[in-house]
């Protein structure tokens, strides 16, 4: 296992208990956490990037320990941080040379190259000499991941990179990481998008309320979900009475009423089929019927 | 370490970058090098003939200058961007994936300040750059060295300092802007309000610390400075060491933050330390001045010698003198032990009288000498002691109270040390104040004038210098073949001075026969350049000049020689209370500081040109020979006047005052003082007496009066009252007084006898008598008793009033009254004055009448003449003229009289025909000055029937900024373009007043203020209603448009307006209405409102249809 963690718990000043006795092995390739907003997810993310102390609890990383060992996991790290927006008035090439310098790469025609390098694999290239405040959402979230990448570090730390991405850019954005996991490192992507998990991820955990809720691959949790996705032909009255009974995923208008797919053990009283359920799908049934948490307010 | 290096070169590169783009550098850079640019363009390129000659003269204040005008606007900048880093961190949410590198805080931290601090550094470098270009530009000699040594002794520590106490406050109080505001606060506090105080602890900028560098010696307070410097270093490199310690992200390991802090606590005790040291070294200084006076006292009352002949045979090495002085000596009372005092760095070797060695005992600066026999009062003795070390400076000046020890010496932005003997490799000056060689009794005692004693003594001076170095001393000096020098007055002296460096000598003998020379260090002699059409003309100018004082002054220059001498920068000097002379002056030589750098009208070269400029201005057309001369006549003139520099401060919101130092290179000391010598052991001041009495100084009853409220004189007058004559020459607080106090004693002293046989008549018998006794020491009482002889008047009784407080006689004076007679074709002008003496004290009022006659010489004695008046005596003073005198003037002298002089010009001249005109004479009246009949006046100096309104709040912030200071004096000077808030009393013989006139002055406002006058009604009737006008600068110049004053009239249960329009009243009394009155009491309220500037409160006055 490249990362250990035990017993890993945080509590803020405020009392809020962010993280509760979470123990996790996360293997090499594209790891996804996934959870709701709250979950805990940014801040083990940022426990794990040194930027924040834990209450309790160790994490070992390719062998060091984060407690003590911080220089050497520092360079091991490269991390895309949940709001990537603001940026101090550098160009986007200067951006990543101080990004580059900071984590050790000293020889400047070397570190020049694999700038350059970096903004074109990310697609940046043609725009290093304008100032990265001015870059749009998508372009800063992949400068993001190419400061990230710079150094070429063995764990690689990513929360919530698609939100607020147009489709494009996400799909974009996705191959990107995709690509990357193929080398020999780890990814740890933390999202609340079901669907920027779903492909590439031979590993993941669920999220809830500061505990870790599954652990396994996603095809184990797909298969939790197999016979509990229903199809179901409803009329505009009904649509309401379904809605208060089951978590809906998806209304769409069909004909003269609605073609609706929810998620539950059994359907009573409505013409229901059963439908072959997707990760969004396993991910609602795993809230709802294990943990209880689902809502459609 | 390469990592180390690397990582903060990576923050401090992309830091610097940041700091590049920010507009507000951008424009704090262009506007201060724009302002720079200006500046040094003004200096160099396009004089206007104006400008500070202390920048150009001494080639270090320039770069000095440029860093000092540049730190301040530094610090505000830096302050502001320093702490701008730790905020912007916070903010950018892109910021946190420099965190996450492997880099320390330390080099995290570290970067972030190099990279504000190398920006700011290449800056000082650019601005010392233009101060360069400019300076050569200007064709100024250039200080290479300074540019350096001010880089690292202003801007260094200062940056470090400042950069250091705002990340470490922003750290601490996480908001910029308060982090901000308190910074500026600080820097403001720091600036303009604690300035030099607390010996200049908290002068983190180095804006007032003494930084200037002399051409000639350098630095003289190098470890000063070097001291004080690192405690700003020390405190901004540990503020640095707490914030990387405290840094808000979590350090590489966990226990990295305890070696910065462990440095901090260094850092910050090296602060502690090197404040200690700076404070304690002053402290010191002070401590062992007090102990020199302690042992002076011990032995002020020691037996002493006079010295006739002294032989010094002085020998310089690089950090001592080696010294062997022979005396020939006499007793002057029976005892073997004999005291003489020595400068205590000066270590005495050997003392021998007759090939005999003589014990001795040595306590700090004093020698006691045991002969080993008793010698008897007169008995002459040969003695030569032998000594060696380095003067102490610290010794000299034991007289000067510490706060004027401790004032800066600053000219400009120009702060300077203050020296007063110098002795380097290169350089030595020793004046007798430092007491380079041995002589009789103590030095300055606090106890007993014993002390001060000085004989004529004959010198014998031989000087080895160090090769290379001339050296100077009074006498002409001739070089020997072994090196040295040989130095012999051939006149008497008191004491001798003596300067050696790499001097040049500049001179010519003129049509007097005397040598005038210019002693100049090497390469310091520009003016030869700038008089070079002149250097013909220049003996004659000097002739005149001379022989113009002489005349004045009615004494001879006795010497044969006339040196000025150049000496560093640093030289300083204090007026002593018993002498004009200060140490500036010696017999036959000026100590002028390097190319005397305080005084712009010796920038010759911008004075030629502006002699010109002047010149075309008043439509003429000088040429450089005329322009030239009249610039070396300015030169001349600041040699002939009694007061030197002067400086403004204001004590409170409205309130002025103006003072004057003694000009230091005032040369009536030539003239008087290194020729005569009046001693009095009682009365130590007793030359000064005369001294002063022979300067005839007048009061500075001008513009110095009408800005302070108050002259010298009368400050001096209001102590005497209270305090004896001797008290206040002991008086440290009223030390800027003291040529005041001394004047007024001196002419009262000598009134009777002016008197007695006029005052021109005694003054020549002084003079003669003086001259009689050149290079002689003279008793003051013999003296006395000879000059009662002469004038048959009794002085010396008086002395013994000067043991007890002075009681002020009050004068009231009726201006004179002119009346001209016409009799058979030929006019006479009879003019009749009116004095009275409203006290219990005899009094003596000073009469001068200015007539038509032209000639100084040989004027009529009765245009200047003393009255006495004895206590509760009238007298009417009537003179006859036959032309209509111009003037005339009172001065009431020793008196309670505000102003104590009134000049009234003469121009109603009644014309008097038929009636028997008035004999000649002083004229005692009865009863009085006749009252008028049915005239009532109730002035400002009434406590019972004048009223002032209680003082309105005043906001906090303006009471602080306006604090008043206490002074012992009621009146101050007013300005009236700034104008008090409260009612503030000043006095101007334009007010009414019957000894005092004043009046009290207050900023117009919406009435709220007022001033009433309770104006008793003798009997029912019509009253005409008149107030006192004073028209103040203010008026005449025609401000505020057609002003009024608003007058509420409350009689009888009436409450009527009155307007007064001051533009059109004249002085004097102006009626306000004529009032039919049936009650006991008239109510007069003047108030504050008016669209003048201020209103003036004085005199009211009803007169009796």
């Amino acid at each position: 296992m490249s990362i250990s963690i035990k017993g890993l718990n945080k509590v803020y000043p405020n009392g809020n208990h962010a993280l509760k006795d979470i123990n996790l092995e996360i293997p090499t390739g594209m790891f996804g956490l996934l959870g709701p907003n709250g979950a805990g997810k940014s801040t083990l993310m940022r426990i794990l990037v040194a930027l924040m102390e834990p209450s309790s609890g160790e994490v070992n990383i390719f062998g060091h320990d984060l407690l003590k060992e911080r220089q050497e996991i520092r360079s091991l790290l490269g991390y895309l941080p949940q709001d990537f927006r603001f940026f101090a008035k550098y160009k986007t090439y200067e951006f990543l040379d101080y990004a580059a310098r900071l984590s050790g790469m000293n020889n400047r025609r070397k570190r020049k190259e694999a700038v350059d390098a970096m903004l074109e694999s990310v697609g940046l290239f043609d725009v290093r000499e304008r100032y990265a405040n001015k870059l749009s959402g998508g372009m800063k979230r992949r400068l993001g991941i190419a400061q990230a990448l710079i150094h070429n570090p063995k764990v690689i730390i990513v929360d919530e990179p698609t939100t607020g991405l147009d489709p494009e850019e996400r799909i974009r954005f996705r191959n990107l990481l995709t690509a990357v996991s193929e080398q020999d490192v780890t990814i740890i992507l933390s999202t609340h998008i079901v669907g920027d998990i779903s492909s590439s991820c031979k590993c993941m955990a669920l999220m809830n309320k500061g505990e870790v809720a599954y652990y396994g691959s996603p095809e184990d949790m797909l298969k939790q979900a197999e016979g509990k996705v229903w199809r179901i032909q409803i009329n505009g009255d009904q649509l309401h009475d379904v809605d208060k009974k089951y978590p809906v995923i998806s209304t769409i208008p069909s004909g003269t009423g609605w073609e609706v797919q929810v998620v539950a053990d059994e359907i009573k009283g409505y013409d229901a089929e059963p439908f072959p359920p997707n990760l969004e799908h396993a991910y609602v049934y795993y809230m709802e019927s294990k943990l209880n948490r689902w809502t459609n307010d | 370490m390469t990592n180390f290096i690397h990582n903060i070169g990576s923050v401090s590169k992309y830091e610097s970058k940041l700091l590049l783009r920010s507009w507000f550098f951008k424009i704090f850079t262009i506007l201060v090098l724009f302002i720079l640019t200006i500046w040094n363009l003004a200096i160099f390129v396009f004089p206007d003939g104006g400008g500070v000659w202390a920048i150009t003269a001494i080639p270090s204040n320039i770069p000095y200058l440029n860093l000092l005008m540049l730190n301040m606007g530094q610090a505000v900048i830096a302050i502001f961007l320093a702490s701008d880093f730790l905020k912007r961190d916070k903010k950018l949410d892109t910021s946190e994936v420099f965190y996450v590198r492997p880099l320390s805080n330390a080099e995290y931290v570290i970067g972030k300040i190099w990279g504000n601090l190398r920006v700011f550094l290449v800056l000082n470098l650019i601005v010392m750059g233009l101060a360069l270009f400019f300076s050569f530009i200007g064709g100024v000699t250039t200080d290479w060295e300074s540019y350096l040594i001010y880089f690292f002794f202003i801007s260094i520590p200062t940056l470090i300092y400042i950069i250091g106490l705002s990340i470490f406050l922003m750290l601490l109080l996480g908001n910029q802007a308060l982090t901000f505001i308190l910074l500026l606060g600080y820097v403001g506090l720091s600036l303009f309000y604690i300035n030099d105080k607390f010996y200049y602890l908290f002068d983190y900028m180095a804006f007032y610390l003494p930084l200037m560098k002399s051409s000639i010696v350098g630095f003289t307070n190098l470890d000063a400075i070097l001291t004080h410097r690192s405690i700003y270093l020390f405190a901004g490199l540990g503020f640095i060491c707490i914030t990387i310690s405290q840094f808000r992200r979590l350090p590489n390991s966990s226990r990295s933050h305890y070696p910065w802090l462990i440095l901090a606590a260094l850092l910050l005790g090296g602060t502690g330390y090197s404040g200690y040291k700076h404070v304690q070294n002053i402290l010191d200084q002070n401590d062992i001045r007090k102990v020199y006076v302690e042992i002076n006292n011990q032995y002020v009352n020691s037996p002493k010698m006079v010295v006739d002949e002294y032989q010094i045979d002085v020998e310089q090495h690089p950090q001592t003198i080696s010294s062997s002085v022979t005396m020939q000596a006499m007793a002057l009372e029976e005892s073997s032990v004999f005291a003489f005092c020595l400068n205590p760095g000066l270590q005495v070797k050997e003392i021998r009288a007759l090939d005999q060695s003589l014990s001795y005992e040595r306590e700090e600066q004093i020698l006691l000498i045991d002969f080993g026999r008793k010698l008897s009062a007169g008995e002459k003795v040969s003695l030569q002691i032998t000594y060696e070390g380095t003067v102490e400076n610290s010794f000299c000046y034991l007289d000067i109270p510490e706060e004027d020890m401790q004032k800066e010496n600053r000219t400009f932005l120009f702060s300077a040390d203050k020296k007063y003997t110098f002795q380097t490799p290169t350089y030595l000056l020793f004046t007798p104040e430092s007491y380079w060689y041995p002589r009789p009794g103590t030095a300055y005692s606090d106890q007993d004038p014993n002390w001060q004693q000085s004989y004529f003594s004959r010198f014998q001076l031989r000087v080895k210098p160090l090769p290379g170095l001339t050296p100077i001393s009074q006498g002409a000096g001739v070089a020997e073949e072994d090196g040295s020098f040989t130095f012999q007055p051939e006149y008497p002296v008191q004491a001798i001075t003596l300067l050696a460096g790499r001097y040049e000598q500049k001179s010519v003998v003129a049509s007097d026969s005397i040598e005038y020379s210019v002693w100049h260090l090497e390469k310091q002699d520009y003016f030869v350049a700038v008089f070079d059409s002149i250097r013909d003309t220049i003996p004659h100018l000097l002739v005149d000049f001379k022989e113009n004082m002489e005349r004045q002054y009615k004494l001879q220059y006795p010497f044969s020689r006339f040196s000025l001498i150049e000496v560093p920068a640093q030289f300083s000097t204090y007026p002593h209370a018993w002498s004009e002379a200060q140490e500036t002056i010696h017999p036959e030589m000026i100590l002028m500081v390097e190319k005397n750098w305080k005084n712009d009208s010796f920038d010759f070269k911008k004075r030629v040109d502006l002699q010109k400029q002047m010149a075309k201005r008043r439509g003429q057309e000088i040429n450089d020979e005329e322009a030239q001369i009249r610039t070396v006549n300015n030169v001349f003139y600041s040699f002939s006047r009694a007061e030197g520099t002067y400086s403004y401060q204001s004590s409170g919101r409205g309130e002025m005052n103006i003072t004057s130092e003694a000009n230091p290179y005032f040369l009536f000391p030539l003239l008087y003082n290194f020729r005569y010598n009046i001693y009095s052991p009682e009365w130590p001041v007793a030359n000064r007496l005369v001294e002063l009495y022979l300067q005839n100084k007048t009061d500075n009853s001008g513009w110095e009066r009408e800005v302070n409220g108050i002259s010298n004189n009368e400050k001096a007058n209001l102590l005497m009252e209270k305090l004896s004559f001797r008290e206040l020459l002991a008086d440290k607080e009223h030390r800027d007084l003291m040529s005041s106090i001394i004047g007024l004693k001196s002419n009262r002293l000598f009134a009777p006898a002016e008197i007695n046989i006029g005052i021109a008549t005694f003054r020549d018998s002084v003079y003669a008598f003086l001259d009689r006794n050149m290079f002689k020491n003279i008793q003051f009482e013999s003296m006395l008793d000879t000059l009662e002889q002469i004038s048959g008047a009794s002085m010396r009784p008086h002395i013994a009033t000067w043991d007890k407080p002075t009681a002020l006689p009050v004068f009231t004076i009726v201006p004179a009254d002119i009346a001209k007679y016409s009799h058979r074709g030929e006019d006479a002008f009879v003019m009749s004055i009116l004095v009275s003496n409203n006290s219990d004290q005899e009094g003596i009022i000073h009469l001068d009448i200015l007539d038509n006659s032209r000639m100084v010489e040989n004027r009529d004695p009765r245009t200047s003449r003393k009255i006495w008046l004895a206590p509760q005596q009238t007298k009417e003073l009537v003179s006859v003229w036959e032309d209509a005198p111009r003037n005339v003037t009172i001065h009431t002298m020793i008196s309670g009289n505000l102003p104590n002089s009134m000049t009234q010009p003469i121009n109603n001249i009644r014309q008097e025909r038929g009636v028997s005109m008035a004999q000649e004479g002083d004229y005692i009246l009865e009863g009085g000055i006749p009252e008028v009949w049915g005239e009532v006046i109730v002035d400002n100096e009434d406590s019972t029937l004048f009223v002032l309104s209680e003082p309105e709040r005043v906001g906090l912030l303006t009471k602080l900024l306006d604090e008043t200071e206490e002074t012992s004096f009621k009146y101050a000077g007013v300005s009236w373009w700034r104008p008090p808030y409260q009612w503030t009393p000043t006095t101007n013989a334009g007010y009414y007043g019957k000894y005092i006139r004043s009046a009290y002055i207050i900023k117009s406002g919406n009435g709220n203020q007022t001033a009433t006058w309770k104006v008793p009604v003798p009997s029912e009737g019509h009253y005409e209603l008149y107030y006192y006008v004073y028209r103040d600068e203010d008026i005449r110049r025609g401000r505020g448009g057609d002003g009024e004053y608003h007058f509420k009239i409350d009689y009888d249960g009436e409450l009527e307006d009155a307007y007064l329009n001051l533009r059109r009243a004249n002085d004097g009394w102006e009626q306000l209405g004529v009032y039919y009155i049936a009650s006991d009491t008239l109510k007069v309220t003047l108030t504050n409102e008016s669209r003048l500037r201020n209103v003036s409160a004085d005199a009211v006055k009803i007169v009796k249809r």
